[in-house]
């Protein structure tokens, strides 16, 4: 049974890559305001409780039965709301947590889950490149937009929500948990 | 002159047509094929025979790709031939004139740039393993089975058990009756990212979304993640649940087809002695990546997986996506989808 991660050799990764650095080894990264840092040794799982400030994402993803997604082989990023941002939904917010709305809780996990490994460098480079917003699908079928404003990279789903990236990315060798300050909520159908 | 540019055209449309066909040369990959000989298990024979007609088929295929390619290969090797022969000619009499007009000429330009871009593509092609494209569209298709979904007819287990009649919510007095609306949504397949459904109002109870019928029953449901779906829950054996090629079993790790489900672009673990669900094991976007076609919409940034990223990087050549266990070569220019990438070769 091969694995793509064990089969690239995860010893030899961590032996190369610092296990600390500043940032990404992103392509002609035109580094934006949010920086990456690399865990090469971390799956997401674990990156994600380095952060003291996702503790409420950290528990929901584990709390629903998400949490395999992060440990596995394949590759994701998380664009993870802080604890502020649950904390603003306010009694919906709470009420998002309860064991009955796991179903509901997860639909609005998958939109905070991209395919592969983003970090804020690569969006920023996709931005410029495009000379302009980008879009990026998420795990459950929604479009995000990323766009360069004057607080930094915000990220949207369609104007129903938006979200401001924030903090330190941290890129695992599984993917890459990405802080932002806001709950996206998908957009309304009715 | 004349001659030489309506020549250099000709060779220019000829290789810029073979050029722009992104799958061109994908049958010069590393060929496993593993899938076609696991992939219809309980037939064996059928299967190795599907095979040995399949490997016949691609040999064939690589065959003619190749003579193709030497053929295109000469092609470009004549006509800038025959560029620099007139630059000589022109150095030697000193005809500056002629010399700008060669050189100045963009079809000679283009022709130029296509036989760099022929070169850079056969250096990704020697560093890339490729998938064998009619490999790649047996597992697609293999997927793409469960995209073809209907709502499960009737009443869902648990709602049978504790109502009679199969009411919906609000029909009855008990508790699951009230509404479960969170924060104002109305439930719908695509809220919980199951698009392969009609839409319309749709009910949520008990970990299943319902679809009431005209009659005041329930007409059908679909079992949802973290609810019906859950972690310590049993597999409803009304789901159908299909298997996934070996490339997907060995890339998430999956064991055996006993051991793990996948509906609805979930891949879930699950006890083989009970199909007692024991983790996700992966979500899957279900986008459509075909060969030769644009690439799906949404994938605007660079993606590619940790462990990839300095093999498969962005170039002026070749951009890279990744997508549900794959990575995908992308023509800059023309954005389609040129090859799909063995992760595991």
């Amino acid at each position: 049974m091969q694995n793509p991660i064990t089969k690239a050799g995860a010893a030899l990764a961590i032996a190369l890559l610092p296990l600390v650095t500043a940032c990404s080894g992103d392509q002609d990264s035109e580094t934006g305001p949010v920086q990456t840092r690399e865990e090469a040794t971390l799956t997401l799982a674990t990156a994600l409780s380095e952060d003291r400030s996702l503790g409420t994402v950290l528990d929901a993803m584990q709390d629903s039965g998400l949490s395999g997604v992060l440990e596995g082989s394949a590759s994701y990023t998380i664009l993870a709301p802080n604890d502020a941002a649950f904390t603003a939904l306010g009694d919906q917010g709470s009420e998002l947590l309860e064991e009955d709305q796991q179903a509901i809780l997860i639909a609005i996990l998958r939109d905070h889950l991209l395919p592969g490994h983003l970090t804020p460098e690569s969006i920023t480079n996709a931005i410029k490149s495009q000379g302009g917003p980008v879009t990026m699908t998420t795990l459950g079928g929604t479009s995000v937009t990323f766009s360069k404003s004057s607080d930094g990279i915000t990220v949207s789903t369609g104007g129903a929500s938006s979200a401001t990236l924030v903090g330190t990315a941290i890129a695992a060798n599984n993917g890459v948990v990405i802080p932002i300050d806001a709950v996206l909520l998908p957009p309304r159908d009715d | 002159m004349r001659i030489l540019l309506a020549g250099a055209a000709a060779v220019a449309l000829v290789t810029s047509g073979a050029l722009a066909q992104p799958g061109n040369g994908n049958g010069f990959g590393n060929d496993k094929d593993r899938a076609s000989a696991k992939m219809e298990r309980g037939q064996p024979d059928r299967a190795r025979d599907r095979d040995n007609r399949g490997r016949s088929d691609i040999q064939t295929q690589r065959r003619n790709d190749e003579r193709q390619e030497r053929q295109q290969e000469r092609r470009v090797e004549r006509s800038l031939d025959r560029i620099n022969d007139a630059k000589r000619v022109t150095d030697t009499t000193g005809n500056r004139e002629v010399r700008r007009e060669i050189e100045g000429n963009p079809i000679n330009r283009g022709l130029e740039q296509l036989a760099k871009r022929r070169d850079s593509s056969k250096r990704l092609r020697d560093s890339e393993t490729i998938i064998d494209t009619a490999r790649y569209v047996r597992e697609r298709n293999y997927l793409s089975r469960d995209r073809d979904r209907r709502l499960i007819a009737g009443c869902p287990p648990g709602l049978a058990r504790k109502r009679n009649g199969c009411l919906p919510p609000g029909q009855t007095s008990n508790r699951d009756s009230r509404d479960q609306r969170w924060n104002g949504y109305s439930y719908s397949p695509a809220l919980f990212g199951l698009n392969n459904y009609d839409g319309g109002r749709y009910l949520f109870d008990d970990g299943y979304l319902l679809r009431p019928a005209s009659s005041g029953g329930i007409a059908g449901y679909i079992p949802l993640l973290g609810g019906a779906l859950s972690i310590g829950n049993l597999w409803p054996s009304s789901y159908q649940s299909y298997a996934v090629p070996d490339y997907y079993v060995d890339y998430y790790d999956l064991g055996p087809e006993t051991s793990y489900r996948y509906a609805d672009n979930v891949i879930y673990r699950v006890d083989p002695s009970d199909a007692a669900i024991t983790s996700v094991a992966a979500l899957l976007t279900g986008d459509e990546f075909v060969i030769g076609q644009p690439m799906p919409s949404g994938y605007d940034v660079y993606n590619v997986p940790y462990t990839y990223r300095d093999r498969y990087a962005d170039s002026p050549e070749a951009l890279y996506r990744y997508s549900d266990g794959y990575v995908y070569r992308i023509d800059p220019e023309s954005r389609l989808i040129a090859a799909a990438i063995d992760l595991l070769a």
